[in-house]
């Protein structure tokens, strides 16, 4: 245990180590490979323990039932929440959002409320909270920003009056890896009682997320950007909250007594969770949680900082490219152009090469027009890409680059 | 049509290198003229690309002539391909025949899905455009 060689780890996921043909993953920010363990947790359950859960009363059941509520506590501590009902399941950030602007934020924003949101989060934590605001005729406000895309707090001080009620942010950007201080902006809004929603889709393939430190009342994240299975999501809420929210899904597990005139609603977590939940995916998201700290968190960061460092030393090395965010890199992502080429012209050689980015406008438009660029490419790494295949990389990049600049 | 898919054909297979595959591309998106400005508007604009594409379709003696033009150097040169295949052709021909140049080139895999989109979302406008057209005589 925790003795795994950063340099080898892409051995461990089959499908960055399949056969012939190599690749250089550089997608994490869309989605992470998945490690043996992980899938063969997914197996082991299908094949040995598989059964519905919180109903059944037979041992297969009590059994899944038990390694789903253990895979609960498995995030609870990940986390570092102070309670396992403090964590709810999805299916990925985007749900938690949905659920938290439908189940939270219908009950406390009303006509001419204010919801202040930063202008750059994915279209995922932008458009529920629109979508909230026009339900309920109040305002998504913009969070005034720093030159290097970091909230700026003390501007921020100044836009707020008693019409706020909710205050949205990402921890760590899709676009940049450039981290907000939650600590700090929390801090900010905890005096006045207005309640701050981290969306945390990128950070915990990246960094360790301690909910209790940062003392944010909601955050969120997806499994699969952090080595899990798709369809597989975590929300948490500070315990004061969640008594606060009512259920927006309604279906079987979720009530204690079902009655037509007045149901009466099962003690949350379970609340939230109505209908068969994604049994498996949750299983498979807790070995996936659980190899991470067999890795170590403090080690992939401290590695990742050293694939960062060099990837922005190679980049700067290419003349007119163009990288959007500054250094200040809390994951190994990076977007950027070149100036006089297109970002698609980019992406599509690099695949033809095997090295596997995206580009375009990445669901962040509001970025896009912040930035006023129409898209760019990004590089996205995990702990398993290594430093020769940054060399590689930017070798096939300067060879591109000059290719289109023909 | 057939004509046209079948010479392309051959000159993208006596090339075997990516940068051979797609300096043939680039060249080809160079060499067709450019779309006036004033026909770059939202209106010509295909949704659904990464890139932006511009699209303008021209009836004339029976026959249907395209115009198009992107912002990016690949997408260009799939436009220009595009075009060298459908234009000039009467709806009836553009509607009943299947073309499927480009996996038989070698590129299909590598241009990224998106665009794979983009390209199936500008033969579906020249294909409505056919439709439409036979649909007003
Ligand atoms: C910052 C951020 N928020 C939300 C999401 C949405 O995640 P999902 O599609 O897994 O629900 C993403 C995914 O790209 C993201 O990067």
């Amino acid at each position: 245990m925790n003795n795994y060689d950063l340099e080898k780890t892409a051995n461990l996921f089959p499908c960055l180590s399949r056969g012939e043909e190599k690749m250089i993953y550089f997608d994490n920010a869309a989605t992470t490979q998945k490690p043996t363990v992980v899938i063969d947790s997914i197996a082991d359950f299908y094949t040995n323990g598989y059964s519905n859960i919180h109903r059944s009363a037979h041992n297969l059941g009590f059994r899944a039932t038990q390694r789903y509520e253990n895979s609960r506590g498995v995030i609870r501590q990940f986390i570092s929440a102070r309670e396992s009902d403090e964590i709810i399941f999805t299916s990925g950030a985007t749900e938690s959002i949905n659920l938290v602007a439908n189940s939270f934020g219908k009950n406390i924003v009303n006509k001419n409320d204010i919801i202040l949101v930063s202008e750059i989060e994915h279209h995922s934590n932008m458009l529920p909270w629109q979508q909230l605001a026009k339900e309920k005729g109040a305002k998504v406000k913009n969070i005034p920003l720093n030159k290097d895309l970091t909230i700026d707090v003390e501007s921020m001080k100044k836009v707020l009056n008693d019409s706020v009620k909710l205050v949205v942010v990402h921890h760590l950007s899709n676009v940049t890896g450039i981290m907000q201080d939650i600590k700090e902006i929390v801090g900010v809004f905890q005096e006045l009682g207005i309640p701050v929603f981290v969306d945390g889709a990128q950070a915990p393939a990246h960094i360790r997320v301690d909910v209790k430190d940062l003392n944010c009342d909601f955050y969120c994240f997806s499994g699969h950007k952090a080595f899990g299975p798709t369809g597989t999501g975590v929300l948490f809420v500070k315990e004061e909250f969640v008594k606060k929210m009512s259920p927006y899904k309604m279906g079987g597990q979720m009530v204690s007594r079902a009655s037509l005139i007045s149901p009466e609603w099962a003690d949350p977590p379970l609340k939230f969770e109505a209908g068969t939940p994604n049994i498996s995916g949750i299983i498979g998201l807790s070995a996936a949680i659980q190899f991470i700290e067999d890795v170590g968190m403090e080690k992939i960061t401290i590695y990742e900082k050293r694939l960062t460092e060099y990837m922005l030393e190679e980049l700067s090395q290419i003349p007119e490219l163009i990288i959007y965010g500054g250094q200040k890199k809390a994951a190994p992502i990076f977007s950027f152009n070149v100036d006089g080429v297109h970002h698609s012209d980019i992406s599509t050689l690099l695949s033809e090469n095997n090295i596997l980015v995206r580009s375009g406008h990445l669901c962040n438009q509001g970025l896009m027009n912040y930035l006023n660029i129409d898209g760019c490419v990004r590089v996205s790494l995990a702990f398993y890409n290594k430093l020769d295949e940054i060399d590689q990389f930017i070798v096939v990049l300067k060879k591109i680059l000059s290719f289109l600049n023909k | 049509m057939e004509g046209e898919a079948k010479k392309i054909i051959s000159e993208f297979s006596f090339l075997s290198s990516w940068e051979e595959k797609y300096e043939h591309l680039i060249s080809m998106g160079q060499e067709m003229p450019q779309l006036d400005n004033s026909l770059k508007i939202e209106k010509n604009l295909l949704r659904g690309c990464q890139s932006k594409v511009w699209i303008v379709c021209k009836y004339n003696a029976g026959k249907l002539y395209f115009y198009a033009d992107s912002d990016a150097l690949i997408t260009r040169g799939i436009v220009a391909l595009v075009v060298r295949l459908y234009s000039g052709a009467t709806p009836q021909e553009i509607i009943n025949t299947k073309l499927n140049v480009f996996s038989k080139i070698g590129l299909q895999d590598h241009l990224s899905m998106n665009r794979v989109n983009g390209l199936n979302i500008m033969i579906q406008k020249i294909n409505r455009h056919a439709v439409k057209c036979l649909n007003d005589e």
